[in-house]
């Protein structure tokens, strides 16, 4: 499912045009809009009110009113005035009078504009997207409709339009169909979804679609079949395909589910009037819209985090693959420029030779230099490949050492903690900046720790010491030093003096060029790396990095 | 040029390498002797041989940084031209740090590679004949006698030859004859030239 946040300023004036047909100024289309979508709820919505009010079980165009406070901001409010008032003058059976309306109307809009401007303070555009936002966005919602149920109920009552001993009923009325209108419907429209992308995700999950749908239409016939039959409510069957989709589309699945959920609901009371209390169906239509709206925060802050660490991760593999075919590109042009150096000293030879002759093709002398500046060209394109992959990746910029290294640290969690391995991480009070590329510093951590678990599992058996990987930090002059220690069997005696050639490994899978690779890094950015035996008993490894742009630059 | 002008050291360990360098360098009228190794070069070096060093770093065996310190810790002052693959800059860059004379990258233009080598030949030409030199002024100052070096020492110091005969309590013309003596001594025609002479052997 294609999902953006909605911003409604980005929709442009050509598309309004297109929209309308003629030049029509965006504001006016939005208003107009705004104000069709609002009677057309206010008017669907209008089940079983309490007489001479418009207090219904369910406000879903409340849910409009905050919307577009939240887009749009508190220059809206008069609008919002208006449209409550041509609301509740249009659709209820019998309205109050006239002055009555314009009070509750205005107070209404002010309450909703506070909430909207509280919530826009804190990043209200997007509003939902983690779960702390969504409990902020809950929070000052509940509080909102509390007082604005209060407020209206109270002018209603002193106007003698509702009588004083239904007060407290009528403010609970309002304000559970008030909040749960708003927390179902405002995420919804202020999230954009993509009907075209929806359309195309039905046909992909077909068969959990549709299991989906059949689950909300069993939990909706449930709860009415048997309240009819029985005087038995189950509404808990409608949480389990709700949840469902919350889980797996985040806030734009949860929020769109739990309209559809409501509409139902409250088209089925439509239906069957008085066949379950109207309090017994606004109680878990609320909890609905408030454990949906969790669920989907939660969902799409765990999708984002996914996005974020698999482009990570991929940002991570193509600096590596891009390494791996440098230190490659290095082995070949080294090993091919011995031959070079050779042919292109044996043809100048032959030329020198062909020139001091008589009686030769005098073709030959001409050819013999040609084919002396065919080498040197395809020598030249060796030295290109090799400075093409030299130069290329190592962008050096102030890094934060400890944060690489805790990040590191964090994506290798689960398996420290599958590994049974206790993790410390120490470091002095400041700790300056390091001038690396970030990436390639995360690479060389990855690559130290993951050898050290590595490590780890080459040895099994009864008796192993207990595993420790420790990183320490410290300043050691202009440079910082970073030891990772194990308590793993260490560095093989006959391998130490050759760690960090290329191609040299004590694993049964790798390439060995991890240590090689991670060398290179670190001396192209002014670092090293270096080993030495770890007061853990197994190996350490000694990253050295410097915290000032070095001079050393590549010849 | 010619063999007198001095020989190049040829030491890499690429058996490819080392003949179709000798065979261009000899063409170009350059004497060659090839190594296979640096340690068959330390132990085949005749001091007397003016001549340059061309040798690889990356060598099995003593490395090319390895036969720069070998060469120091011998007083060997034979100038060295490091011949390098790209994989060897960092190395190159240290033996330049360690006195090498020039580097150069493999595989290389033959017109600089004999830049090089030429430059080096004629620096290793003048540093024997300024050696040289000095040895010819050494040897003749060993045949003045104290009180010649003594009066020597206060005519280079600018005076006069009364001041002198004064100070070492002599006749004035027993400092003349004295000084007389030392410019045959030093083949001096001039007291310009007597004391240029003093300067250069002090």
């Amino acid at each position: 499912m294609t999902r953006e946040v909605i911003d409604v300023n980005t929709t442009t004036e050509s598309e309004i045009r297109s929209l309308a047909g003629v030049f029509v100024p965006r504001t006016w289309v939005i208003a107009a809009g705004y104000l069709a979508l609002y009677l057309l709820l206010d008017w669907a919505s209008y089940v079983e009110p309490l007489p001479h009010t418009s207090i219904t079980p369910w406000n879903p165009n409340t849910g409009v009113v905050v919307a577009l406070l939240l887009a749009r901001g508190a220059g809206w409010a008069p609008l919002v005035a208006v449209s409550i008032f041509a609301g509740e003058l249009l659709t209820d059976d019998g309205p109050p009078p006239w002055r009555v309306l314009a009070l509750t109307s205005t107070y209404l809009a002010v309450v909703y504009t506070c909430a909207a401007w509280t919530l826009r303070r804190r990043g209200g555009e997007q509003p939902v997207a983690t779960p702390g936002g969504a409990a902020w966005f809950a929070g000052v919602i509940a509080a909102a409709s509390g007082i604005a149920a209060g407020g209206y109920v109270a002018i209603l009552v002193s106007a003698g339009q509702v009588a004083a001993e239904e007060t407290r009923a009528a403010i609970a009325r309002y304000w559970i169909g008030e909040f749960s209108g708003i927390i179902a419907l405002t995420p919804m429209l202020l999230l954009k979804v993509n009907p075209a992308a929806l359309w195309e995700e039905i046909p992909r999950h077909r068969r959990e679609f549709f299991m989906q749908a059949a689950g909300a239409v069993v939990g909706v016939g449930l709860a009415f079949a048997l309240a009819a039959a029985r005087d038995v409510r189950l509404f808990y069957p409608l949480f389990a395909p709700v949840t469902w989709v919350a889980l797996r589309h985040g806030v734009p699945g949860a929020m769109i589910s739990v309209s559809l959920v409501q509409a139902a609901l409250v088209a089925a009371l439509e239906l069957t009037p008085g066949s379950i209390p109207l309090f017994d169906v606004q109680f878990p239509m609320l909890a609905l819209g408030v454990t949906a709206l969790f669920l989907g925060a939660l969902a799409t802050q765990r999708d984002n985090a996914l996005r974020q660490m698999r482009e990570q991760d991929a940002v991570l593999q193509r600096s590596l693959r891009f390494a791996v075919a440098g230190q490659l590109a290095s082995a070949l042009t080294h090993e091919l420029n011995q031959p070079m150096t050779a042919l292109i000293s044996y043809v100048r030879a032959s030329e020198l030779m062909s020139e001091g002759q008589e009686n030769t093709d005098e073709r030959l002398t001409g050819t013999l230099r040609k084919a002396g500046e065919e080498a040197l060209r395809a020598a030249e394109v060796l030295r290109r490949l090799r400075e093409f992959y030299r130069g290329e990746g190592a962008r050096i910029a102030p890094t934060d050492a400890l944060e690489v290294c805790a990040r590191v640290a964090d994506s290798l969690h689960d398996r420290m903690r599958r590994s049974a391995v206790e993790f410390n991480l120490q470091y002095p009070a400041t700790l300056p900046q390091v001038m690396v590329d970030s990436t390639q510093l995360e690479i060389v951590v990855h690559n130290l720790l993951t050898n050290s678990l590595d490590a780890f599992d080459t040895r099994r058996g009864a008796r192993v010491p207990p595993r420790r990987i420790e990183i320490t930090t410290a300043i050691r002059g202009a440079d910082v030093l970073i030891g990772i220690d194990d308590s793993g069997p260490g560095v093989a005696a006959g391998v130490s003096e050759r760690l960090f050639e290329p191609f040299v490994t004590s694993k049964n899978s790798g390439m060995g060029l991890g240590l090689s690779l991670s060398r290179t890094f670190l001396r192209h950015q002014g670092g090293d790396l270096w080993s030495e035996p770890s007061h853990l008993g197994g190996a350490r490894f000694v990253i050295r990095v410097p915290t000032q742009l070095t001079t050393q630059t590549d010849l | 040029m010619n063999d007198h002008d001095g020989t190049v050291f040829l030491i890499d360990d690429d058996p490819g390498v080392r003949d179709s360098l000798t065979l261009l360098l000899s063409l170009k009228g350059v004497s060659t002797q090839p190594f296979a190794n640096a340690e068959s070069f330390i132990a085949s070096y005749q001091p007397e041989r003016p001549g340059c060093v061309l040798t690889d770093l990356r060598m099995p065996g003593m490395t090319g940084l390895e036969l720069q310190a070998a060469l120091h810790e011998r007083q060997i002052e034979v100038p060295v031209v490091v011949l390098t693959a790209h994989g060897d800059v960092a190395t190159a860059r240290a033996a330049l740090k360690n006195g090498a004379f020039d580097f150069l990258e493999k595989p290389i233009d033959d017109a600089m590679l004999l830049d090089v080598l030429h430059n080096a030949l004629r620096v290793d030409r003048e540093r024997r004949a300024a050696a040289a030199e000095q040895a010819t002024t050494d040897h003749r100052f060993e045949r003045l006698t104290h009180r010649e070096r003594e009066i020597l020492a206060f005519i280079a110091a600018g005076h006069q030859n009364r001041d002198i005969a004064a100070k070492l309590g002599i006749s004035a013309r027993t400092v003349e004859v004295h000084k007389a003596r030392i410019m045959e001594k030093l083949d001096c025609h001039s007291l310009a030239e007597l004391i240029s002479a003093h300067g250069a052997a002090h």
